[in-house]
């Protein structure tokens, strides 16, 4: 119990980074026909924090970070970067894809300096930091290689550290080990737990897996099936170092049980919708 | 390494084996039925001509390619330009698509003449029907890899805060260009026929007059050689583009690694 709640202050001490305020997300399809998918979602991310959003399939996820990434202009509320109003603005955070998106036609290491690229930064500067962190995590000797002939969990990976090299200091990562194997799976998530660690980075992690999302969050963020709220706002009780020991707590698993309770039930109210889920 | 060169002579061993074969064939059938040399000569007479008129065909060859050439870079860089223009203004791609196709379907050949009498007995009628001929293929695949590309990918590259250009030079067209190789293997083809025809129309050179002039003394094996002359030359600058296809689009043909001359093409 003690070891448990060593950190759990640290977060209240910290400033937020990411900041929503009353969010809210409708797609018009035509006329008389719209999809609220987000609705009044409010919430912080600390600098530097960890965050989980926990959702059952099609809750609007991925609608979020388009959001936050500037994308997608919000239909109602505000985002904030910092200080920063950043609606509608692209650019300013990192956002990993649910799909890895490598461009074929481009090496290993090209497809992890592009947006470096983009931001005009010096190219021999880049090129020596991300051979650098190919290096550290794993991806040495591929640098020439073409993506397709990586394994899905290099080229998560990959994709990551493209992400990174962005050096914005949020970075969205939707669902990125969602493609992979439960073994190959497990190993990432030790693998980017260790990165945020090193790399202090503010990070909000979409998932729809319970125990994913506890072994890697410090905040846990349940969204309700569409139109999307958030029901629950969980703070995992670990210390930043992790082990997957720590998944037998009895806490843990108090919870564990509470959150795939909730998603069950959310997952099935959806099911009673019309088959598209469409609203009015 | 012994593996690929295996597999190559197993894909290049059946085409040459059955070109042998025909070649044989012919030749067994003329003596066979003694066919009249100005009817249909033999193959060892097309290529002893073909070597005893070498100084004559390689003349005519020189100025057939250079048509070719100038008419393919010609209808290459228009083909493209459109494409381009069609992709950057929806309002000019409504206005320019039935013209291009109807440009299609105007017999070229016809236009010959016309031209002709246009621009006078040069190279200049030659050269503009070889790129109407090459410009089609080239608008069309080009248009079509360029809006072919993934959509995330576009968005991909919107979420890092790149510009238009940006995500035309760093997607788009990177996208495009395997199309682009592959309509150029096809309109290289053409435009040696295009050259030649374009020669019957209004040349006394280069190996379409040639054939034409061989053709009306009935200097058959003469005709034949010319007209294997040029098949070489298709056969050869179509080899040449695949090559450069191979060069430009690597991650489309197997290849593992990026070598650095490609990484060099592909810089911005
Ligand atoms: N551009 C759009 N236009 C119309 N509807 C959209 C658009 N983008 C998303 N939607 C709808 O919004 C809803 C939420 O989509 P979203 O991709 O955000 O869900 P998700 O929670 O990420 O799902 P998953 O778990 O499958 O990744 C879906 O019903 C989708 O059809
Ligand atoms: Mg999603």
């Amino acid at each position: 119990m003690s070891v448990l709640n060593s950190d759990f202050s640290l977060a209240a001490r910290r400033n937020a980074k990411i900041r929503l305020e009353n969010l809210s997300i409708s797609f018009k399809m035509d006329e008389n026909k719209r999809v609220d998918v987000l609705e009044d979602i409010s919430f912080d991310a600390d600098e530097g924090s960890f965050t989980c959003i926990l959702g059952p399939s099609g809750c609007g996820k991925s609608t979020l970070f388009n959001a936050i990434a500037g994308l997608l202009p919000p239909t109602a509320g505000n985002i904030y970067l910092g200080d920063r109003l950043i609606n509608g603005k692209t650019g300013l955070v990192g956002y990993m894809f649910q799909k890895d998106l490598l461009l074929p036609w481009r090496s290993v290491l090209e497809n992890i300096l592009l947006g470096t690229e983009i931001q005009g930064r010096d190219r021999a500067k880049s090129e020596a930091r991300a051979r650098e962190l190919m290096r550290r995590y794993g991806l040495e000797g591929f640098e020439a290689y073409y993506p397709k002939y990586l394994s899905g969990g290099m080229r998560q990976r990959a994709a990551f550290l493209r992400t990174m090299m962005l050096d914005n200091e949020v970075m969205l990562l939707d669902e990125p080990f969602g493609a992979l194997d439960a073994q190959t799976r497990l190993s990432m998530q030790e693998w980017l737990h260790e990165v945020w660690r090193d790399s202090k980075k503010t990070i909000i992690f979409i998932t729809h897996d319970v125990d994913e999302s506890l072994f890697l969050a410090e905040k846990v963020l349940v969204l309700s099936h569409r139109p999307s709220r958030i029901i629950q706002t969980i703070q995992v009780p670990l210390p930043e170092k992790r082990s997957y020991e720590m998944m037998g707590n009895v806490e843990i698993i108090k919870l564990r049980t509470e959150l795939f309770a909730l998603l069950r039930r959310e997952s099935d109210s959806g099911q009673t919708e019309s088959p598209n889920g469409m609203g009015k | 390494m012994a593996t690929t060169a295996e597999s190559k002579w197993k894909t290049i061993l059946p085409p040459l084996l059955l070109l042998a074969g025909l070649i044989a064939a012919w030749e067994l059938a003329s003596l066979w039925f003694n066919i009249p040399e100005y009817l249909l000569p033999r193959p060892s007479r097309i290529v002893t001509v073909a070597i005893l008129k070498r100084a004559i065909l390689w003349r005519h060859m020189g100025i057939t390619l250079e048509e070719v050439l100038l008419g393919f870079l010609v209808g290459f860089i228009v083909g493209f330009g459109l494409a381009l223009v069609m992709f950057f203004s929806t309002t000019l791609r409504r206005a320019l698509n039935p013209i291009i196709v109807i440009s299609q379907t105007v017999p070229v050949v016809a236009l010959g003449p016309i031209l002709v009498i246009w621009l006078g007995y040069n190279i200049w009628p030659k050269i503009i029907v070889v790129a109407l001929i090459v410009f089609f293929p080239l608008t069309v695949n080009t248009f079509d890899g360029l809006i072919a590309c993934d959509p995330d990918l576009i968005t991909l590259l919107r979420s890092m805060g790149a510009s238009r250009w940006q995500i035309f030079r760093k997607v788009q067209l990177p996208n495009a260009l395997p199309f682009i190789t592959s309509a150029s293997k096809v309109a290289v083809t053409f435009s040696v026929i295009g050259a030649v025809v374009a020669e019957w129309i209004g040349s006394d050179r280069g190996l379409g007059a040639y054939i034409l002039q061989t053709n009306a003394q009935i200097r058959t094996p003469e005709m034949f050689a010319a007209i294997f002359v040029t098949s070489i030359m298709g056969i050869i600058l179509f080899f040449i583009a695949q090559a450069i296809e191979n060069l430009l689009i690597p991650w489309q043909k197997g290849g593992k690694v990026k070598r650095s001359i490609q990484s060099y093409l592909s810089r911005s």
